[in-house]
């Protein structure tokens, strides 16, 4: 326990944490929106398998990180048109045409791996996004080496969580946003296509979440394996709740999941009496129990998780 | 309109009885029939389906079962394999093919070792194989006869891994990283402990088990934690979880040590000192010749002796002297002079 808060050991941990929570900061923050119209993203885990797919696949095949992390978006944006159609346009139940993506996406994935490379491939590992340090921020000490010393994929997540943020609070199209989740009939009466909306906002957490896919695949490991997500993106569900809806907090909500899966490997690292379980459990066992205790009063957009039917009364 | 609705109803139930009923007799008939049979036919082997914890493109404990597989289809035999499936239905999973006419069923992993004993007391005339050693809680002589347990030792390749981990280390430090809970990954974590402990009792070992084999991502943090914490040798022994210490260990230069086929190609410098392999592919496909051979079942334990477990060729970073001790303690082991016992303790 001794080596325990040396600055070494915290700068490492925290600077894993970072690291992992990268993807779920992409993910939640691109749900946060969609919960605001008043769709759940179950499918998100989906999405983020197809888009780490599509983002090895564009990566390998061109040589651009660039354009990997593009068709990834795109990829999760594409298919997030199943769960937006049956969702919206056919009013299905959102939970279950979510599962339903999911276990789609979870062998349908595995299937495209093995027609693109067969049963036998090489795990070709490409490189990945460079550490970039910033200039002067890097030099502080502690903050600097834990969040200054990233990829480009890391800061990007955390501008794109303050752009959403400013959007979904200071802008008309925030504004919008809010009145479809909270009373879809009114929105649709001041001349708002609820279902258009509503689909596209689908789309673009299919985008995020995609993203959020790729920065798996090209932000450490650079190589694609099956089920390579891991039920991230249930966690995201879990972390836009704790975030209550606000991109920001669900910037600090990953990072704090993710130091906590940091936590636990070097837990496990530097040994222990307690069975692994205890360790492998713990991130979970937290969140549970901070979703208890932080998930009182919360105050969810009205309609969320609920089809509309602007023809019903 | 309701009487209607409610006559048609009460059709389909009379109906659906029949057809149960009809389902009912085809089976009695089919088993009377399967009773009537000699013993003798568990002797022979025409239809083989593998049930697999894992997806067949992990390149390593599940794909090795897949190209087993592929063998014995080369030969000319019938097969069928069912990925991903976990403990709680692989009972549902065997019982199926059971009844679908495949008359040997492989349940690839220590852990499917119950359900696959529950379904071998139903279907005495099909045989069953388990990669893995026999549950713990069911005495020997109630093993179900037609089940061979194939309880290999892929303890002794830790074991090696371990001697080899602790001749290499020069930080005094090194690393297993396993990938979940059942009786193999406990042995071989148990047996690297072991080996290192046989070279040098000061050397420390870190062990992790990830509880998953699927997280790329979380095994490169874990293969990066060891790294700080130390640790210069890293066993890894968890397919995909596995590959994510492999590409940390290849970017920074931390010899590592592969496991079930030989991935010295993922590690750039020759940084993989070797890797354990476990011949499963062989293990399987020699399978249909000891049915053949009759009086199949039992426990069997193929290690090193039998070139079921192996040691693959060593990389150009090994030093001549390490080689050479390695070598003398794989002979050691082979002759039995050194007897690795698993041990399936979880700490």
């Amino acid at each position: 326990m001794k080596d325990f808060f040396t600055m070494t050991f915290l700068v490492a941990l925290f600077g894993a944490g970072v690291r992992m929570a990268v993807p779920l900061i992409y993910a939640s923050v691109g749900d946060c929106f969609l919960e605001k119209a008043g769709a759940i993203g179950i499918s998100i885990e989906g999405e983020m398998l197809f888009g780490s797919l599509f983002s090895y696949i564009v990566a390998l095949k061109t040589g651009s990180l660039w354009l990997g992390v593009l068709a990834g978006g795109l990829a999760g944006m594409f298919v997030s048109l199943i769960p937006a159609i049956w969702s919206v346009l056919l009013k299905q139940d959102q939970s279950i045409t979510g599962i339903m993506f999911n276990i789609f996406a979870a062998g349908f994935t595995n299937f495209l791996n093995r027609i693109v490379f067969g049963t036998n491939n090489a795990n070709i590992a490409i490189a990945t996004f460079p550490i970039v340090k910033i200039p002067l921020l890097s030099k502080i000490p502690f903050i600097g080496p834990v969040f200054f010393e990233q990829s480009l994929l890391t800061y990007g997540a955390v501008i794109f969580a303050l752009i959403m943020f400013f959007v979904m609070k200071k802008t008309k199209l925030g504004l919008l946003l809010t009145s479809v989740g909270e009373d879809p009939k009114v929105a649709q009466s001041c001349g708002v296509n609820v279902y258009r909306f509503r689909i596209l906002s689908y789309m673009f957490c299919g985008f995020a979440a995609g993203i959020g896919g790729a920065s798996l695949v090209l932000g450490s490991v650079g190589a694609f394996s099956e089920g390579v997500t891991s039920g991230r993106g249930f966690i995201c569900l879990a972390i836009v709740i704790l975030a209550r809806w606000n991109p920001l907090v669900a910037v600090l909500a990953s990072f704090t999941f993710g130091s906590i899966e940091a936590l636990q490997i070097r837990l496990q690292v530097m040994g222990s009496s307690l069975p692994f379980q205890f360790f492998v459990a713990l991130p979970y066992l937290i969140t549970i129990v901070v979703l208890a205790i932080g998930g009182r009063n919360l105050r969810a957009p009205k309609e969320l998780g609920l089809p509309f039917d602007k023809e019903s009364r | 309109m309701k009487k209607l609705f409610a006559l048609l109803l009460s059709v389909m139930m009379v109906l659906s009885l029949a057809a149960c009923s009809s389902n009912k007799t085809e089976d009695n008939n089919s088993t009377a029939g399967d009773n009537s049979a000699p013993v003798a036919d568990r002797n022979t082997v025409s239809k083989i389906a593998v049930i697999l914890p894992g997806s067949i493109t992990d390149q390593s404990w599940n794909q090795s079962a897949y190209e087993g597989l592929m063998t014995i289809e080369s030969q000319g035999y019938e097969v069928a394999y069912t990925e991903n499936v976990d403990v709680a239905t692989a009972e549902a999973v065997a019982r199926s093919y059971a009844e679908e006419g495949f008359d040997f069923i492989i349940g690839h992993g220590a852990q499917y070792g119950q359900a696959i004993c529950n379904v071998a007391e139903d279907f005495d005339t099909v045989n069953f194989f388990i990669t893995g050693n026999a549950p713990e809680d069911i005495a020997e002589e109630d093993l179900p006869k037609n089940i061979m347990f194939a309880d290999y030792r892929e303890c002794e390749g830790a074991y090696v891994s371990g001697v080899i981990a602790a001749l290499m280390t020069q930080t005094g430090v090194v690393g297993y990283i396993g990938g979940g809970n059942n009786t193999t990954q406990q042995s071989d974590k148990n047996a690297f402990v072991e080996g290192v402990k046989s070279i040098n009792a000061n050397v420390e070992v870190k062990t992790v088990i990830t509880g998953t084999f699927d997280d790329s991502n979380l095994g490169y943090e874990t293969a990066k934690a060891m790294h700080e914490a130390g640790a210069d040798v890293i066993l890894q022994t968890c397919d995909h979880t596995g590959l994510g210490a492999l590409q940390y260990c290849s970017e920074n230069g931390v010899w590592c040590i592969g496991y079930t086929s030989d991935q010295s190609a993922l590690v750039e410098g020759g940084k993989m000192l070797t890797s354990m392999l476990i011949d499963i592919p062989f293990m399987i496909s020699s399978q249909t010749d000891l049915i053949k051979a009759g009086n199949y079942g039992g426990q069997s334990f193929p290690g090193l002796h039998d070139g079921v477990v192996s040691i693959a060729a060593f990389s150009s970073e090994m030093p001549e002297e390490v080689a050479t001790q390695v070598n003398d303690i794989i002979a050691k082991i082979v002759a039995g002079e050194i007897v690795v016992t698993p041990n399936y303790s979880e700490n």
